[in-house]
């Protein structure tokens, strides 16, 4: 009991002896609203040919979110590049076209849907 | 002679009385005692209390900020943006700022994203091929989630430029394809220079 009483008084004391805490002014600014994502390898949609020409088609299909570039495949032919439509040159036969979205080392999407043409007289190229 | 002695008698009690009554008015009167006496005022002195008032791109808070925010990262991706950190109070500050960032989808995108912090005024670059071109600041973070640059004062009115990039390495894991993590920097000012 006298040990306890004395512990008591010696907390006390100390209590009452400590020191103040200075503490400093502080003023915080936060940054907020950044939202970073990660891409989804998806296939190229809305895939689709457009114009008539005598030197060759319009191919376009929708830009897919993170995609570095897409890889045009035609009969004969391909290009890889960063925009969502191209037009190839001279078309030498009829044939389908696809297009793929490449993603870096996350690789490549599938394939998107084939999109035929056909080439009429006098080498006039027409989509299918 | 009796009559000879009370005269006598009545002699020293007279005597006795007018003693009595000439220390009793010595003990009641006090004395006066007067010093010279001279004073100078300083006056004109003025106490006023500094302010501190850290503020990123003149705001106190900063919400919304789209500067960093990259919709569709992968692997080499990277975004980068130039803050403006001021002391517009009177007295300076010491200056911390940490990174924080969230994880609500369990696919670590967070812990994936390195982080890199230059003196840079302006990024290099636009849209997913944004960096910060010069040399990390000494002490500055290298991922999100820890102290983004070393502690700095700041003299009052005082402003300095920080360039942050983040970047998805060029090895980042297939499964992190679909994760998202918001970001918050957080600046603190306080005027413990210590």
């Amino acid at each position: 009991m006298r040990r306890l009483l004395g512990g008591v008084l010696v907390a006390a004391l100390t209590a009452v002896g400590a020191p103040a805490v200075a503490a400093g002014w502080t003023d915080a600014v936060n940054v907020s609203g950044t939202t970073l994502s990660a891409a989804t390898v998806r296939t190229p949609a809305d895939f689709t040919c457009t114009g008539l020409g005598l030197t060759g088609l319009t191919f376009s299909w929708t830009p897919v979110p993170g995609a570095v570039s897409y890889t045009l495949r035609w009969s004969g032919g391909q290009a890889t590049i960063a925009e969502s439509s191209y037009t190839t040159g001279a078309l030498l036969a009829a044939g389908n076209a696809t297009v793929e979205a490449n993603f870096g080392s996350w690789g490549v999407s599938a394939k998107s849907a084939q999109k035929g043409y056909l080439l009429l007289l006098g080498g006039v190229a027409i989509c299918g | 002679m009796s009559q000879h002695r009370a005269e006598r008698v009545r002699r020293g009690g007279r005597f006795r009385l007018l003693i009595g009554v000439g220390l009793l008015a010595c003990v009641s009167t006090t004395g006066t005692w007067a010093f010279w006496t001279d004073q100078v005022t300083v006056a004109g002195t003025t106490m006023t209390a500094g302010t501190i008032d850290l503020r990123v791109n003149g705001q106190d808070a900063v919400t919304g900020y789209a500067g960093l925010t990259l919709p569709a990262m992968v692997p080499g991706s990277s975004s980068a943006a130039v803050l403006t950190v001021a002391n517009s109070g009177t007295s300076p500050v010491r200056m911390t700022a940490a990174s924080t960032a969230t994880n609500a989808d369990g696919k670590n995108l967070a812990g994936a994203l390195q982080v890199k912090v230059t003196a840079d005024t302006a990024v290099t670059g636009s849209g997913s091929a944004a960096t910060c071109a010069g040399a990390a600041l000494a002490g500055s973070a290298t991922a999100l989630g820890t102290t983004l640059v070393p502690a700095r004062t700041l003299s009052a009115s005082e402003s300095t430029r920080y360039c942050v990039q983040v970047t998805l390495p060029s090895g980042a894991a297939s499964a992190l394809q679909g994760a998202t993590t918001a970001v918050t920097l957080a600046f603190t000012g306080t005027s413990d220079l210590g």
